[in-house]
């Protein structure tokens, strides 16, 4: 078993407040894992630890062999990592195509580069292009394309967050609460997105309340409480854990 | 006599188009609140000025110097800036202009202070003189076009795509691998190269300069150009140079003081932002005006 990602004895405090304490744990190359836990547990820390929008306190985030602390968020996103927000991230004002299209690097990206290389920018804008649309059909937006992203629903706003990540090609993709506060057919429709997506090779970390989401889909489960891994494993081996049970239902 | 006057009312209208424009790639593209480009005006048409009366250097390479003066300016004002967002970035810009007008009022050995600078010569293209108004009309009106030209490439390009990204939402942006720091650099420079062209523009015309063509309410005229026109609008910001530079003239026909004069102006100009803001918030053409009445009349094409 190969992990992608490796976290190891993590750390990080907001003043006097404990939120991650000590957590390791592994992520398997093309695997769903998932990181559930109680509100408060940690969880979205540690995506933002591993993601580089807050700095590590102490401990080590290693990505395929190279460690992460001290990248920038975007250096760690060139690496190969992207991830969504918990609460929506999408640019409002830019269509639903052009926010795919900005997750996708290119070599022609600079400020004058329309005026210096304006081949190799319409080169790799058409790429783009095509990939975005291509990531907008997988998703079921496609007619979206040229709508503003501000104007889509809200089950249709998170669909196009994990298409955003599905087009930037990343190798692991961290998801929080992908299907909280959406119907239950845009709930299956993500569920087979995430499958095709591991099909195809991309390693998943999901944060998720739904258990029967995570039970259905991925296949080890991390449980935090408290800042801290109290588990891990495959779901039946997890759904039976004692210290698990205790901290969801309370002694 | 009547062409003269406008004449003069188109140079200065296209520079002022070129102060909206440049302004507009900072605060409509990138949502950058900078209340500090008359600075980086200041610093284009002063180090112009300068260079053409101390050195003799003739208006291109004062105009290329201003440009790249106002740009590290606008590069090492955004290293203390960038990390501010919103009102303190309001406040960290405010502050630049305040400095940058006191040293050009107090600095006096090199800047003469309020005495300010006289006889910039007027530029030569080819061994022809620029001075004649029509030909320097035509110079004021190829700088605005090139701005024209060189931003709207920009805006449309991947970078300018990453600059709206980082206005609407900047962690996701350098969540999705953007350097938003050294975005906002870059089009900050850029913003302010372009602002140092429109001093030398300026300078060379007037042929005299001192701090007070320079001062927080030319700031904030320009900033009422960008809005009155639409943020993240390049043609808007055109539009509302012309506005505003064209909207108080009939005043000096008017029988009224010239001592009051100077105050019906800024009336006119708060009155007209103040029927802006409510009645046309995105500005008279706002970002997607153009392109959503196109789209508008193609369908209605279609449809017959």
């Amino acid at each position: 078993m190969s992990a992608l990602l490796d976290v190891r004895g993590l750390h990080k405090g907001f003043g006097g407040v404990k939120a991650v304490a000590g957590c390791s744990f592994c992520v398997r190359e093309r695997s769903i894992t998932a990181l559930i836990g109680p509100n408060g547990a940690g969880k979205t820390t540690v995506f933002n630890l591993i993601t580089g929008l807050i700095p590590v306190e102490r401990g080590e985030i290693a990505f395929g062999g190279q460690q992460l602390h001290a990248l920038r968020s975007h250096e760690i996103f060139d690496l190969g990592i992207a991830r969504t927000f918990q609460m929506l991230r999408i640019f409002p004002k830019l269509t639903a195509l052009e926010n795919l299209m900005i997750a996708q690097r290119g070599r022609a990206e600079g400020i004058f580069d329309a005026l210096l290389r304006p081949s190799l920018v319409r080169e790799e804008e058409r790429a783009r292009r095509e990939r975005a649309h291509e990531c907008l059909r997988m998703v079921g937006l496609e007619e979206k394309a040229h709508a503003k992203a501000g104007g889509l629903s809200y089950g249709q706003q998170k669909l196009l967050d994990i298409a955003r990540c599905v087009a930037s090609g990343a190798r692991l993709i961290l998801l929080d609460e992908p299907v909280a506060g959406v119907n239950p057919t845009v709930r299956e429709r993500i569920k087979a997105l995430l499958r095709s997506l591991r099909e195809r090779g991309t390693t998943i970390l999901v944060i998720e309340h739904d258990m029967g989401f995570v039970m259905d889909l991925c296949d080890e489960i991390v449980v935090l409480d408290h800042g801290e891994e109290i588990a891990s494993g495959p779901p039946e081996r997890v759904r039976n854990d004692r210290r698990v049970i205790a901290a969801y239902l309370g002694e | 006599m009547i062409e003269q006057y406008l004449l003069h009312l188109f140079i200065i209208a296209c520079v002022y188009a070129i102060l909206a424009m440049s302004l507009n790639l900072a605060v409509g593209f990138t949502g950058l609140l900078n209340l500090g480009h008359v600075a980086f005006y200041a610093i284009g048409a002063y180090t112009s000025a300068l260079l053409a009366v101390g050195l003799g250097v003739p208006f291109w390479g004062g105009m290329l110097a201003g440009g790249c003066m106002a740009a590290l300016f606008g590069y090492l004002l955004s290293f203390p800036t960038v990390r501010l967002k919103g009102d303190y970035l309001v406040l960290g810009t405010l502050g630049f202009t305040i400095i940058v007008e006191a040293v050009l009022k107090n600095w006096a050995s090199l800047t003469r202070g309020p005495l300010g600078i006289a006889g910039i010569p007027k530029p030569r293209l080819l061994g022809l003189s620029l001075s004649p108004l029509p030909a320097y009309a035509l110079l004021a009106l190829a700088a605005a076009l090139l701005t024209y030209w060189l931003l709207s490439l920009v805006v449309a390009s991947p970078f300018g795509r990453t600059l709206k990204a980082i206005r609407d939402d900047e962690v996701a942006a350098g969540a999705l691998g953007k350097d938003t720091f050294r975005a906002k650099a870059k089009a900050l420079a850029l913003s302010a190269f372009l602002a140092g062209v429109a001093g030398a523009l300026y300078a060379h015309y007037i042929t005299f300069i001192d701090p007070s063509s320079f001062s927080i309410t030319e700031t904030i005229l320009i900033f009422s150009m960008v809005l009155v026109g639409g943020t993240a609008s390049l043609l808007g910001s055109v539009a509302g140079a012309a506005l505003l530079v064209l909207l108080p003239e009939p005043l000096r026909f008017l029988p009224i003081p010239s001592d009051i004069v100077g105050g019906m102006r800024q009336a006119i100009y708060a009155l007209l932002l103040v029927l802006v803001i409510l009645k046309r918030p995105q500005g008279l053409l706002g970002e997607d005006t153009l392109r959503d009445a196109w789209a508008r009349a193609r369908r209605r094409r279609k449809g017959a």
